[in-house]
């Protein structure tokens, strides 16, 4: 497009794209933002570890970055306060538990669990801020002589996966020690009979496979994309 | 009691109906898979068989994860005794479906290394049919077996002569599927040579066959009492039997049919002599996980059952229709 490569079909597609772009992730805020209130009500050890709260909070914070110092039990970093009990009910007060409420042996690992959700978050908040930039962009006919802002779209392809890998991780850490919440733990869920040693050797090997099938599918993917469209 | 007893034989025999489908749809696609570089002499044949099997492979496959899910919902204790203790064969089985997979789709992207994804293909589809006959031998042969029903063996354990010999049976009937597919397929100079092969794994499936009758009379001597047994051996004979008048007389008519009859024999005499037996212990008869200690709860077997009477016909319904929609010879296009 750049390029004055394929005009008319880049033009429509480039225009399919950044509709979808502006509006997408404003769907995925809403979705996300039910799905956490549900979070806060029936998983609030991993709430409290997405946020780095100990200590059970009227008004809770929301940091934006930070860094939880699980040691001394304290969360530093960038917040606005109150906005986390604001998002929870619009109330700037509402109590949000926090992870002493819990048995230690009950709490997930918490630096881990927060910044892979503040990686999501973020690179959600970006999206939703690239996709109405594209959107304004359309709505005053520029979109197609905006160099900067195609130059840049090809580079956020990777991060819809990065915010899928590091919100999966959230969740999936944030859910320790349980495998089924409260009723199974992960430590008791484990095969006997399948050692270490063999879980390690199927990793390597679902590694391997799936770099394989990456650079395959890299490969081929560019060969198209330097073909271009039938016109 | 007798209430959920009744659910456990149903779903022994819904699980066993499952993995005849798959054996008998996949088993013809992996089987084109193996004889794929034997029959397809130049890339247009090669093309051809290919795109054979390239709209209905993957549909085939989802008889596979039925039956296994069916398996894990139904009879948890088998699921987590086989897939756990099998787990070094079972993790090569899936390297070899994902490298077949993958294999039909690159071969048609990236022309340069074609003879490569062939190799995959062809290798691929030979582990799964073999890994899978050979598990299946294990389970039904025996494995040892722990008090709190674990695996106790090794990966060396599934290799003993009995349970590799099932690989080599399922591997024939597999390839005869193929061969009797490939044949309804094709026309002209590459029809001959899939006749050719036909006519070859014929001659060995009734050898495999009978040495698989006589290994399971010898290894279970109940059969000999059992009409089902006897059903199966007719139904094998007659069906490789019609095979033979076919290929005598030039007639291509419901090869496939005939060539599932005697895989449909073998599958029989095999449930037979395994009901109700899930993973039997080699050990100590008592240590067996069969469908009675291994089963989950009545409820869940009676909401699984009500899914499949709705789940079933779909399934049917849509295979039937796809297949109706790509019936006829097949042409050298990339689907």
């Amino acid at each position: 497009m750049r390029k004055g490569l394929h005009g008319e079909t880049a033009k429509t597609m480039l225009k399919i794209g950044v509709i979808f772009f502006a509006l997408t992730p404003l769907i995925q805020l809403s979705t996300g933002h039910l799905h956490a209130i549900q979070v806060i009500d029936t998983q609030p050890e991993k709430a409290a570890a997405l946020e780095g709260l100990f200590e059970t909070t009227k008004g809770a914070p929301l940091y934006i970055v930070g860094y939880v110092d699980e040691q001394n039990e304290k969360t530093r970093g960038l917040y606005v306060p109150r906005l986390l009990s604001f998002l929870y009910n619009f109330d700037l007060n509402s109590e949000i538990k926090g992870l002493k409420d819990f048995p230690r042996e009950t709490w997930p690992p918490v630096n881990l669990v927060f910044q892979a959700y503040h990686i999501m978050v973020g690179v959600g908040v970006f999206a939703i801020f690239m996709g109405l930039w594209g959107a304004f962009l359309l709505a005053t006919n520029r979109l197609y002589t905006a160099k900067k802002y195609l130059f840049v779209l090809p580079f956020l392809i990777p991060l819809p996966h990065l915010a899928h890998e590091t919100g999966w991780i959230s969740a999936e850490v944030g859910r320790q020690p349980w495998i089924i919440y409260k009723i199974m733990k992960t430590s008791d869920a484990i095969s006997p009979v399948v050692s270490s040693g063999q879980i390690l050797m199927s990793l390597i090997a679902f590694f391997v496979i799936y770099l394989l099938l990456f650079i395959m599918f890299v490969f081929l993917f560019l060969k198209i994309v330097k073909n271009g469209p039938e016109s | 009691m007798e209430n959920i007893q009744n659910f456990q034989i149903l779903w022994f025999i819904l699980i066993a109906v499952l993995f005849l489908g798959y054996v008998l749809l996949d088993g013809f696609d992996l089987g084109i898979g193996v004889l794929l570089p034997f029959v397809g002499k130049n890339k247009e044949e090669k093309d051809i068989l290919i795109s054979s099997i390239g709209p209905v492979w993957d549909g085939n496959e989802v008889w596979l994860v039925a039956g296994a899910g069916a398996l894990f919902a139904a009879f948890p204790q088998a699921y987590a005794t086989a897939f756990s203790g099998f787990y070094p064969a079972m993790l090569l089985v899936l390297c070899a479906l994902i490298f077949r997979a993958v294999s039909m789709e690159f071969r048609a992207h990236d022309e340069r290394r074609s003879w490569l994804w062939e190799k995959f293909l062809c290798g691929g589809s030979f582990l799964v049919v073999l890994l899978f006959g050979i598990a299946l031998g294990n389970v039904v042969y025996g494995v040892p077996l722990d008090y709190k029903m674990e695996f106790a063996g090794s990966f060396w354990t599934l290799l003993r002569p009995a349970p590799l010999f099932f690989g080599i049976t399922a591997l024939a009937a597999v390839l005869l599927q193929g061969a009797s597919y490939a044949v309804l397929k094709t026309q002209g100079e590459l029809q001959q040579t899939c006749l050719k092969a036909l006519n070859i794994l014929l001659r060995i499936n009734m050898g495999t066959a009978g040495v698989y009758f006589g290994m399971m009379i010898f290894l279970f001597p109940h059969l000999l009492s059992n009409p089902l047994f006897y059903a199966a051996v007719l139904l094998s004979i007659f069906g490789l039997a019609e095979i033979l008048f076919s290929l005598v007389n030039k007639n291509e008519t419901a090869l496939l049919v005939k060539s599932s009859l005697s895989f449909l024999g073998l599958w029989l005499a095999t449930a037979a002599a395994h009901f109700p037996h899930l993973v039997k212990a080699s050990n100590a008869s008592y240590l067996s996980i069969t469908i009675y200690n291994g089963s989950t709860g009545l409820l869940t077997l009676q909401v699984m059952s009500v899914i499949a009477l709705i789940g079933m016909p779909i399934v049917i319904g849509y295979t039937i229709f796809v297949y109706r929609i790509f019936k006829g010879k097949s042409k050298p296009q990339h689907y």
